[in-house]
């Protein structure tokens, strides 16, 4: 029996006021309706995805920890933590499946203090700026990402 | 002649076009992929996801410079990967920033390549130019289909009704 790919989407700070904070910034997409999408995209691809969202970098942390031996990909979207935590970047070290980092806006065209990442030095590959979509629009290059790894 | 009450009305979807620039080095980039292949495969994106394209590559960063300046404006979206030796961001580059910054349409910035792993690129200088610029690394040439998979959702043109 094949395996089905398992894929851990990790949110971080602020991101469960999705819809309602900026959304000339950050679009008019709940979080719950892009959780939606992404079981959808999921469910036609054969993957599994569990989608999750923490305001607390422990929180996140100890996710990432535990998506060893459970999941195939963590896409991360850490949101503010991003360019805070070397403790998330270090759990993300610790996690052998292919990582992805993502964000809804492009923080290299914004703010100074969003330029660094430290997400980014331990993943595999970054997706920003294609808004809410993104999300989706990763989860269905999953397979090809996989087999090209 | 009998006018008819309301005039018939005939619909037409614009299709949006996508200028695909491809910069310094990417013909020896060691994907294992050839330009033309490359394209062939852009040409398959688009069609699975409706948009029109216009394919181009140089070796010459300034061309490249001047294409993304220069003709822009012509197209609903353009995706731009300005090649293997580039190793950093266009928006951290002056050059670029000054190409990009106030760009109407929308942008995405392919690398085949993670370009942010570099501990030392991590903090890259990059300015607040804004605008609508996307980044896709490190998908290998898979990072062009999920661009132009953006872009059609960027670009999505309202339906123009026309009275005939």
């Amino acid at each position: 029996m094949r395996k089905t790919t398992t894929v851990h989407v990790i949110n971080g700070p602020n991101l469960n006021l999705l819809g309602t904070r900026e959304p000339g910034i950050y679009g008019s997409d709940t979080l719950d309706e892009i959780a939606t999408r992404c079981s959808t995209a999921g469910e036609r691809l054969g993957l599994h995805v569990t989608f999750l969202q923490s305001n607390h970098e422990g929180q996140i942390v100890d996710w990432i920890q535990q998506a060893t031996g459970r999941a195939d990909v963590i896409i991360i979207n850490a949101a503010a933590l991003t360019h805070t935590s070397i403790a998330i970047h270090d759990a993300l070290r610790n996690f052998d499946g292919l990582k992805i980092e993502l964000h809804i806006s492009n923080p290299h065209v914004r703010e100074w203090f969003r330029h660094v990442s430290y997400v980014s030095t331990a993943v595999d590959a970054v997706v920003a700026g294609l808004g809410p979509d993104g999300y989706e629009l990763v989860i269905g290059s999953i397979h090809e990402l996989m087999a090209s790894a | 002649m009998p006018q008819s009450a309301a005039p018939a009305l005939r619909e037409n979807r614009v299709t949006a076009k996508v200028l695909i620039l491809n910069g310094p080095g990417l013909a020896d980039s060691g994907t294992g992929i050839t330009l033309d292949e490359l394209e062939r495969a852009c040409a398959d994106s688009c069609a699975d996801v409706g948009l029109a394209m216009e394919f181009r590559h140089t070796d010459d960063e300034n061309r490249l410079l001047a294409w993304l300046a220069g003709d822009s404006a012509g197209f609903d979206g353009i995706i731009v990967n300005p090649g293997p030796s580039a190793r950093c961001a266009m928006t951290s580059r002056a050059s670029y920033v000054a190409a990009i910054a106030g760009l109407k349409t929308p942008l995405i910035e392919v690398h085949l390549h993670n370009i942010y792993k570099d501990t030392n690129a991590a903090a890259d200088g990059s300015r607040q130019i804004g605008g609508d610029i996307g980044l896709v690394c490190g998908f290998g040439t898979s990072g062009y289909r999920l661009a132009l998979q953006s872009m059609a959702r960027k670009t999505a043109r309202p339906i123009v009704r026309e009275s005939t």
